[in-house]
């Protein structure tokens, strides 16, 4: 059935952008989740793990001149979805020696040995087990020693970001602080690698194509090309030095592998695109932020985005009026406190949104005379069946029963299930992405609600605190730009109540100042004002010369 | 007998729940009763108001501070001294009083927080044209509390519609009023608004604590109130109070005025912790060092009748001056929300302690020391104490308890604490060691010394930012690194990996060298905190300078014990992140000053600890 345009036809929620011709959608077990939040939000893919997709294909575009945010394609009354294509350079030597090798360490602790000794020992060793390598160019490029070569290797793997959990060598990445420091997500097949994207499931070109749908995508390419792709840092250095003549290699030799399609995001223009793309001026437009730290933020930031996107796309699909905000708790303690609880509930109420939003995705094609019209006949069983195959890319599993076809009713439900049970859902990536970004934590016995790590605290004071900014301003910015509610102020309900007692939200207040205070954000200023500052704001000028040296 | 009226007026400034509400209002009320002339509180900004309002160019004065800090005194008093008002209108039923200073309308509102939002939304738009220079001729004067005042631009801000032209009129007063309380300015930058920001939390200084305090201890009523009291002039069993002033006055027998100093001292460092202490909690602090008493705890004041009792029976457990100082005849609960003994409890007197000054307590050595607290004051210390350390040492008195030993040892560190003489630098006996700031001497030192330029004392001034330099070097690289003389500013690349910085890329920063770029210390001529910073010096051109360290008294105590070799836990967290901070400022704001040409590289430099302890760099780059 698959014809060269089937992707035309499938059932698009509300306002959503056609489906590229060349969008791969065969793996998918149903249509539902990808047409309502894109292809794909994806629960295995840590934050960091984003923002390296998505900085794989920026890198792509800026090595090819090729404008970093072009919007959409199409006429501006009438775009359509981005197409576009990117390659990867595979890195391999550079990600042998940091993620496979285990002679490096062995070879440099031992004592005695002269440094002519020890390349020996190794470079034999490893022409040994990995015939297909050459380090050759190692020596000479660490003229100065087997030892500095084994520092600079270990100082580099302790750039290793998302350690958790077992990952083949090819799944393990860097702080991307350079382009040298880039690696795809492939497995090893035959002589080569293939780019199966265990980990890189497509969430950091969902990321690039929100950025390339904002309102401020120009300034952002100008920042993201001045802080990040134009940085040829130290550590890109080390890391060019240890890769050889990899460093060098141009996009038509086989170093590379191709991504020929990117990504589907249904919708053109959201706000939250627009509040994603002001936090990521925001952190790069303060050149005092380091780059390494720069890169952290975004990512958390950019997780953060894509969770609220996750919860606000299922209020509008699902048809409800408003999202419930987020209560952040901020002891990290269950006991005896209702904002905790209260925070619990939210987070279950949230955590139901996707699959009422899929109930209504699907009620919405249901509704359609395409689908009424159809009786309950068995030809009428069979059109059913490639009806909800053309629209949902939706295949039941064989039966051998003989009685055919279940009816139309029976086979819709049984898509809603699978859309429901599968795995890796929308749900899932809900959960997952929001406690690695800091917003969710789940205790034993005690249940999982909103409490934020420190590392969000400190990104969103970062990206929101211009200089200083009064402790109250912050938490109505919080509100507005992220549905956070921490006081009473926020917390009130349009009808003036409170969920939860005043006291109670006013002590979760103090507490968030109290760790705002720990991490050096606060500054008091009376019993009654309170500000929280960016530590980062430019040093000024000093009028005259009132500081002396303290010679 | 006749009781001193003075000991009840001031009663009434005590520390009972009814002092809340003795606000400027109240004491002419009190006044009236007692029959006593009003205490004279300063008004320390009483002529930079003058200034503003009538000078040439006039301008507007917003008053800011914290509850108690005279904010309505100091309105009160420019309007009748000043502008000539008449004290029948004061203050007025209505939020905003009119006047006219200099044939300009001048409008003062007392208290923001007073107006009605009505009244408000009314006021906003009047004030707002004034402070941007379009009215030229109202004048204001108004007093809030700082989160009330930004309040009142905030909620004015995000009541306007998007893109209407007043929203951004309310924000740009709000930005600039913003930064000014921020950075403790009291003028705008060049043109920006028609204000003076007078905040009178940060004028709490030497001159008005004395002031406050010669308010209570020199009154007039002390000499006519208590002529005709034997209990004046007894020498073997002297009134409490007069006792309590004499100490404090430092009119006691050896004249010495440790224990106002050592007063003075603590609610400086509190002050420069953020901690401030408003001028009516000074006021109740004196009051409650005067006549205070722990024999009823809903009764913490002495009336004359139970002072004279208090001296015939000898009890003057009860009256201990160096208790009332810290608020222990008070109730805990009580206690806690005055805001001038949560911040005085911060610094543990009573329970922190070490050998040597606990030697001096329980067995007088060194000998000298101790006769010399005798002499200072002979009642509180050996009179209350003696028995009861050699009962205790005969295993007749128990330890804990309320009552126990070990309250009466606290009370003795107290009194130590408030009485003993600072000594010239660091040792184990010095009174600091009574409390969490072992090094608060040195703090004040440093501070003092750093008033003039160059500083009064370089050889101190030298050996502390050494210490401080040390300090921060270990809490960068996590080592235990000699190096006193420049800071590597470390960092790693993970933060994952704790806060231990494993390289650099810049050479460190030295303290004094012919380098453009310097480590400095200076004092911050606006809360008079010293901090460090990195300052860049080209020829020709004024000196840039990084974000600073500010150095609170707590992160201050925080470097010199790293340096000392140890790391207290209690508050290590917060004053390791503020280091970092500021390295990681320092850091970029060298990179982006020095690192212009694009073709010169930044070396990665592994850092080691060597044989010395100083730092070694090894440059592992290209």
């Amino acid at each position: 059935m698959p014809s060269s345009n089937a992707n035309s036809e499938l059932w698009l929620s509300k306002g959503a952008l056609a489906v590229p011709d060349h969008q791969k959608i065969h793996a998918l077990t149903v249509w539902c989740d990808p047409a309502i939040w894109g292809l794909a939000l994806y629960d295995d893919q840590a934050p960091w793990f984003t923002l390296i997709e998505c900085l794989q294909l920026l890198t792509f575009r800026h090595r090819e001149d090729k404008a970093l945010f072009p919007g959409l394609d199409g006429k501006p009354d009438a775009p359509s979805h981005e197409r576009q294509s990117y390659r990867i350079k595979l890195n391999t030597n550079l990600r042998h020696l940091l993620f496979r090798d285990q002679e490096v360490g062995r070879v440099a602790s031992r004592g005695g040995a002269n440094d002519e000794v020890r390349w020996h020992q190794w470079l034999k060793r490893t022409a040994e087990d990995f015939p297909d390598l050459d380090f050759s160019y190692l020596k000479p490029a660490f003229s100065d020693g087997f030892t500095h070569f084994a520092e600079a290797l270990e100082l580099m793997r302790s750039a290793e970001v998302e350690q958790f959990g077992q990952k083949r060598w090819t799944s393990r990445h860097l702080q991307p602080v350079g382009e040298a420091m880039l690696f795809p997500d492939v497995k090893m097949k035959d002589d080569g690698f293939a780019l199966d994207r265990r980990f890189f499931q497509r969430t950091g070109e969902i990321l690039y194509l929100m950025l390339n749908r904002s309102a401020e995508r120009e300034r952002l390419g100008q920042l993201v090309a001045s802080r990040i792709l134009k940085s040829d840092g130290p550590w890109n250095r080390i890391a060019r030095r240890l890769q050889g003549p990899e460093a060098d290699a141009t996009t038509d030799q086989p170093k590379w592998v191709e991504a020929p399609t990117i990504g589907y995001l249904p919708l053109a223009h959201l706000a939250r695109y627009d509040e994603l793309a002001r936090d990521w001026v925001s952190i790069l437009s303060q050149s005092a932020i380091p780059l390494e730290d720069a890169l952290e933020f975004l990512a958390r930031l950019s997780g953060l985005h894509q969770v609220i996107y996750i919860a606000e796309r299922a209020v509008d699909v699902a048809g409800r009026a408003s999202l419930m905000p987020f209560v952040l708790e901020m002891t990290g303690s269950a006991r005896n406190n209702p904002v905790q609880v209260l925070s619990a509930e939210r987070y279950k109420a949230h955590k139901m949104l996707p699959s009422q939003a899929v109930e209504a995705f699907v009620e919405s094609f249901t509704d359609m005379p395409e689908w009424r019209e159809i009786g309950t006949g068995p030809m009428d069983c069979s059109h059913a069946k490639t009806l909800l195959s053309k629209r949902f890319a939706w295949a039941p599993k064989k039966t051998a029963s003989a009685a055919g076809l279940p009816p139309p009713a029976e086979q819709l439900q049984a898509m809603l299930d699978a859309a429901k049970a599968r795995n890796h859902d929308i749900g899932s990536t809900f959960t997952a992405h929001a406690k690695k970004v800091g917003l969710l934590t789940a205790r034993q016995r005690a249940g999982t609600w909103y409490s934020p790590s420190d590392g969000l605290l400190e990104a969103l004071v970062l990206a929101n605190v211009d200089g200083a900014m009064e402790l109250g301003q912050f938490l109505s910015v919080l509100r507005r730009r992220y549905h956070v509610v921490v006081g009473p102020e926020e917390a009130r309900t349009r009808s003036g109540e409170l969920p939860v007692p005043l006291e109670d939200l006013r002590e979760n207040e103090r507490r968030l100042e109290e760790r705002l205070r720990v991490l050096g954000f606060i500054n008091r200023k009376s019993d009654d004002c309170a500000f929280v500052v960016n530590p980062f704001s430019a040093g000024r000028a000093m009028a005259g010369r009132p500081a002396h040296a303290t010679a | 007998m006749k009781d001193n009226p003075l000991v009840a007026f001031l009663a009434s400034y005590g520390p009972s729940a009814a002092s809340d509400s003795l606000a400027d209002e109240h004491v002419q009320t009190a006044v009236a009763r007692h029959g006593v002339a009003a205490i004279e509180a300063p008004a320390p900004k009483f002529d930079a108001m003058k200034e503003a309002l009538l000078g040439v160019d006039p301008c507007s004065v917003i008053l800011t501070g914290t509850a108690g800090d005279g904010k309505t005194y100091h309105i009160r008093r420019f309007y009748i001294d000043a502008a000539s008002g008449d004290p029948k209108q004061w203050p007025g039923k209505e939020g905003v009083l009119r006047t006219s200073v200099h044939g300009r309308p001048l409008r003062i509102i007392r208290d923001l927080s007073q107006l009605t939002d009505a009244a408000k939304a009314e006021e906003i738009e009047g004030v707002t044209r004034s402070l941007l220079g379009e009215d030229r001729e109202t004048l204001y004067l108004v007093a809030a509390n700082d989160g009330q005042l930004l309040k009142f631009w905030r909620d004015a801000y995000e009541r306007e519609e998007q893109a209407a032209p007043r929203k951004a009129r309310y924000e740009a007063v709000l930005r600039t009023l913003t930064d000014m309380l921020h950075r403790d300015r009291e003028a705008p930058e060049e043109g920006k608004l028609r204000v003076r920001l007078l905040n009178l939390s940060r004028t709490v200084t030497g001159e008005t604590l004395d002031a406050v305090l010669d308010s209570i201890l020199k009154h007039e009523a002390w000499d006519s109130g208590c002529a005709r009291c034997p209990q004046a002039k007894s020498t073997t069993n002297p009134c409490p109070i007069h006792l309590n002033r004499a100490l404090l006055m430092g009119s006691g027998p050896d004249g010495a005025d440790a224990f106002r100093r050592r007063l003075k001292q603590a609610i400086r460092i509190a002050a420069l912790n953020d901690q401030h202490v408003p001028i009516r909690q000074i006021l109740i602090l004196v009051v409650n060092i005067l006549l205070g008493d722990s024999k009823k705890r809903d009764h913490p004041m002495l009336t004359c009748g139970e002072a004279r009792k208090r001296a015939k029976d000898l009890d003057y457990a009860r009256t201990n001056p160096f208790g009332n100082a810290v608020g222990l005849n008070v109730r805990p609960e009580r206690r806690r929300a005055l805001t001038v003994f949560s911040a005085l409890e911060t610094f543990g007197v009573g329970s922190e302690t070490n050998t040597a000054l606990d030697n001096l307590l329980m067995d007088c050595t060194p000998a000298d020391t101790a006769a010399k607290l005798e002499t200072r004051d002979p009642i509180y210390g050996n009179a209350l104490f003696r028995q009861r350390l050699r009962h205790y040492r005969d295993g007749t008195e128990a330890a804990a308890g309320v009552n126990g030993f070990a309250a009466a040892l606290e009370a003795q560190r107290r009194r130590l604490f408030f009485l003993m003489d600072a000594p010239d630098g660091a040792g184990q006996i010095s009174p600091w060691r009574l409390t969490i700031y072992h090094h608060a001497g040195e703090y004040l030192a440093f501070a003092q010394a750093l008033t003039a330029t160059p500083p009064a004392d370089p050889a101190l001034v030298d050996t502390i930012t050494g210490k401080l330099v040390k300090g921060i070097n270990r809490t960068l690289t996590g080592m235990m690194v000699e190096d006193t003389q420049r800071i590597w500013l470390a960092r790693s690349i993970g933060r994952s990996d704790g806060s231990s910085g494993r390289f650099t890329s810049l050479d460190p920063v030295p303290r004094r060298a012919a380098t453009p770029q310097r480590l400095t210390a200076a004092l911050d001529p606006a809360t008079g905190r010293p901090r460090l910073h990195v300052v860049l010096r080209t020829p020709g051109q004024p000196d840039l300078a990084s974000a600073p360290l500010e150095l609170r008294p707590l992160l201050f105590e925080y470097l010199m014990r790293v340096a000392d070799g140890s790391l207290p836990s209690s508050f290590s967290r917060q004053c390791q992140q503020e280091v970092r901070h500021f390295a990681l400022a320092a850091s970029s704001f060298i990179e982006n000053h020095f690192t212009r040409d694009e073709t010169e590289y930044l070396p990665i430099q592994i850092l080691s600890v060597g044989q010395d302890g100083q730092i070694q760099s090894r440059d592992i780059g290209v």
